[in-house]
């Protein structure tokens, strides 16, 4: 079979500003509620999204295409926030969604315990050590395998699993009255 | 293995064994339980959504500074270009130059203080710079 062109073969600048594009609008809400979530501040998260999403889009050409965007991207936010965090030696405090003033489906007095229970939730994530409240919150809260939590963070599966139990035992002891 | 189990982590003997043992567990059926629920209320938890402003104006912040930084690239290296190929000239040739070089060159210096202009605001702002130590 005859070898394909280097320009045929390699993506056009254009093609890659698209991709770039597509990607940003799909995952820059991720990127921000992880900033968040890691941060506390909304302003602090915006400002991880954007310097994240700039150091990527720099790296862009040269990126691995084989590999999956997300836990790059995770990584990227990542380590931007840990990096805030250590300079300011602070914990999230973020807020919560204002509940919606009508909730069709539950009466309000179970929409009043519900809230609750997901303060009381949030704030005892925030109170994990760091590493296991990423790992928690990189799984149950935005989805990601075992394997991508891994290449975000920079640990090995063995890692997260752990740090998964751990995070998720400790909840279960702190929240003992509420469940 | 609870926790690895409740993602289906494990193998298939793994599986079966945790299984096996659920039954005749009680505790740990409880603790499974609550973990299910941690898990499910920790995926609902909600978060403020920033505002469309202030998405968009993300957006709009990373549309214009990343053409400006391959701007700033090419802006350098064409001038000190111009200023390389300048001095070779005038060494090789000595002479007065004419007036399309002095224009010529009165837009190089220009830029050059322009640039060093901007240089300097940076440093001047550098202490205060929140994200100076990060790393891009």
């Amino acid at each position: 079979m005859a070898a394909i062109p280097a320009a045929v073969a390699q993506v056009s600048r254009f093609e890659q500003e698209a991709e770039f594009a597509e990607l940003f609008a799909q995952f820059r809400l991720r990127a921000y509620y992880y900033a968040l979530q890691m941060l506390g501040n909304p302003d602090d998260a915006l400002e991880v999204t954007q310097e994240a999403f700039l150091r990527l889009l720099r790296h862009w050409p040269q990126r691995d295409r084989s590999r999956p965007f997300a836990p790059w991207m995770y990584s990227v936010v990542r380590n931007l926030s840990i990096d805030l965090l250590r300079k300011r030696a602070c914990r999230p405090e973020c807020e919560l969604e204002a509940a919606p003033e009508s909730a069709p489906e539950v009466g309000p007095e179970k929409e009043s315990q519900r809230r609750q229970l997901s303060e009381r939730l949030w704030h005892e994530i925030k109170r994990l050590p760091v590493a296991q409240r990423e790992v928690l919150l990189l799984r149950d809260w935005h989805g990601l395998s075992y394997a991508e939590i891994a290449e975000a963070t920079g640990t090995s599966l063995t890692t997260v699993n752990s740090r998964l139990h751990d995070a998720r035992s400790r909840l279960r002891d702190r929240l003992r009255g509420y469940l | 293995m609870l926790s690895a189990y409740l993602d289906e982590q494990l193998t298939q003997a793994e599986t079966q064994r945790v299984e096996l043992h659920l039954e005749e567990c009680a505790s740990c059926r409880a603790a499974l339980a609550q973990m299910r629920e941690i898990q499910r209320l920790t995926a609902q938890i909600p978060f403020r959504r920033p505002s469309d402003e202030d998405l968009e104006a993300l957006e709009h912040r990373l549309s214009v500074r990343a053409p400006r930084r391959g701007g700033w690239a090419l802006l350098l290296a064409g001038v000190a270009a111009w200023i390389l190929y300048g001095l070779v000239a005038l060494l090789r040739h000595p002479r007065w130059p004419s007036v399309a070089e002095l224009i010529a060159a009165a837009v190089v210096i220009g830029l050059l203080l322009l640039f060093i202009s901007v240089l300097r605001q940076r440093l001047l702002e550098r202490p205060h710079d929140r994200y100076r130590k990060i790393k891009r």
